[in-house]
């Protein structure tokens, strides 16, 4: 790939997931994380970076999407680019509802807007395509209404389900 | 057991907004029902946009107004700021009853201090929008969009928070209104103006954080100028001759002129005093003959059938990208970084040439990964 040709002026910093598994990864693709940037402008460099929120396979997964999403080296991404980017992403989100989640919450914690709102689009699509009760099914949640509140409720907003 | 957990009711706060953010109201509204805990979610939720489909909807209008009024009422009371309120007036409807019942509304919106603020009318309804959104120092984006703009023209205008204005298809907007709109945002980002009429001369200057114009289709315009220090984009789409004056943005990278009778003097000077700009899209500039663009930082150039065009000579070390769509012209170029091409010739109406003897500096191009010939042409939008 590009990225061979500027390994030898490429910093690299090791990050190491909750259950200590370490992950060895270019300094510029790391500061997609506004989180791991700030720790890098504060001086971590030079040892390993903890990232005690995420498990080994989750920080895995994050740091393909920072290599994917790293900076291009001339500093200009082009349309045909950005085209295969998008593609990516989806293919990457396109994961089990638990693996989606955990990403939701390592984009949250590292502070990586894109990833953020990738999978939170992708739950918001997840949630706009099923009906409440497949909902409920899907994510496990559970219906603390009597069936006289739901009936209630759902009276209520009777017109926002015409 | 461990996969009965739900995981989802319990995300942090911020990213269960975030994931509301990207779904219709009326969606929303059906997910109250999964749970108390959704219950609530909603009736903390900072965002309301009222989309098309609910202001439309017939025979429950009465009960949808009545759900609008109580949640902004009860985000009043419980001092939840409104992050967004989106609304949207349309033809079909009893104008001046929903107009005072949308005043009410942004009324509370500003009360519960409103940060974005998005009006969508249709231009057949001369909404005109209430003089508390003019001083109304929550906002941080405004749009506006075929609104009527008279309570503009003798209220002081204070919007100290505002970084995004975007003005579309509004009624009695004029040059005074516009210069005491600006005058009153003075931290503002971005702003756009677009099939505005009766707007004649827009003049900016005087806004040090302003990185993004768009100007788009405003029939009426005769002049632009712009004197922005930190200016990064400027767009503009020209219906008619209009005069182009860049003073001192020295910061401009991007520059994209549709149907600009800018001559090539123009383009020479802009360019050479504008030595930011690295992305340059040029679409039916039909005064333009034989250009040269001479610059080290150079990356984008887009050429769309630029009629008149004759000769193109690149002299862009950097470039990365090359779009060009019209006829065949002469070109010539020292770029040997390229590495994605478009080109599309077009010869008479219906045919199609590649001439390749005109294009030879393509022999050179050593990096060049992407070359699309014919099949894809400019991507303009």
């Amino acid at each position: 790939m590009s990225s061979t040709l500027c390994c030898s002026f490429a910093k690299n910093v090791t990050l190491r997931s909750s259950d200590g598994q370490t992950f060895e990864v270019e300094e510029a693709a790391a500061q997609v994380s506004q989180t791991i940037k700030r720790m890098i402008e504060d001086g971590c460099t030079g040892s390993v970076i903890p990232v005690p929120n995420l498990t080994g396979p989750v920080l895995a997964l994050v740091i393909e999407y920072f290599k994917k999403h790293s900076p291009p080296s001339d500093g200009c991404p082009t349309a045909l680019l950005e085209m295969e980017i998008k593609d990516w992403d989806a293919k990457f989100v396109a994961v089990d509802n638990d693996t989606l989640l955990d990403l939701t919450l390592a984009a949250h914690y590292l502070e990586i807007q894109g990833l953020l709102d990738l999978t939170c689009h992708r739950v918001a699509d997840i949630l706009n395509d099923n009906s409440v009760e497949k909902i409920r099914e899907i994510f496990h949640i559970k219906n603390d209404f009597t069936p006289e509140e739901e009936a209630e409720e759902r009276s209520k907003i009777q017109w926002a389900f015409e | 057991m461990e996969h009965k957990i739900d995981r989802l009711s319990e995300l942090p706060k911020p990213i269960v907004e975030h994931i509301l953010s990207f779904i219709p109201l009326k969606q929303i509204l059906q997910l109250t029902i999964l749970s108390k805990t959704w219950q609530n979610i909603w009736t903390l939720f900072p965002i309301l946009k009222l989309e098309e489909s609910l202001v439309l909807s017939g025979p429950y209008n009465k009960k949808f107004n009545y759900f609008v009024e109580r949640t902004l009422l009860s985000r009043c009371r419980q001092n939840i700021s409104i992050q967004r309120f989106e609304i949207r007036i349309l033809d079909n409807i009893d104008k001046e009853w929903y107009c005072a019942c949308v005043n009410r509304w942004i009324g509370y919106a500003i009360e519960s201090n409103v940060k974005e603020l998005n009006i969508f009318a249709s231009p057949k309804n001369y909404y005109k929008v209430p003089e508390s959104v003019l001083v109304a120092k929550s906002i941080t984006g405004l749009t506006l969009w075929g609104c009527n703009l008279e309570s503009f023209r003798s209220h002081d205008i204070n919007l100290s928070s505002l970084k995004k204005l975007v003005l579309g298809e509004v009624y009695n907007v004029n040059d005074q209104i516009i210069k005491t709109l600006i005058a009153g945002s003075p931290v503002v980002e971005e702003i756009k103006f677009a099939r505005c009429d009766g707007l004649r001369n827009i003049h900016v200057s005087g806004l040090p954080k302003l990185m993004n114009i768009a100007v788009a289709y405003n029939e009426e315009l005769d002049s632009i100028e712009i004197e922005a220090s930190n200016l990064e984009s400027l767009l503009i789409e020209l219906c008619k001759p209009c005069q182009i004056n860049l003073l001192a943005c020295e910061n401009l990278k991007k520059l994209e002129l549709y149907s600009a009778t800018v001559t090539d003097e123009w383009l020479h000077d802009v360019l050479s005093k504008h030595l930011h700009i690295e992305s340059l899209t040029l679409l039916r500039c039909d005064m333009l003959k034989r250009i040269k663009i001479s610059s080290d930082r150079m990356k984008s150039l887009t050429f769309y059938r630029c009629s008149e065009l004759l000769e193109v000579n690149i002299v862009t070390p950097n470039l990365h990208s090359l779009e060009y769509y019209g006829d065949v012209i002469s070109f010539s170029s020292n770029t040997s970084t390229l590495s994605e091409v478009r080109l599309r010739f077009l010869n008479g109406s219906f045919d199609w040439i590649y001439n390749v003897e005109n294009i030879e500096f393509l022999t050179k191009l050593n990096h060049l990964k992407q070359l699309t010939w014919r099949a894809h042409y400019a991507k303009v939008f």
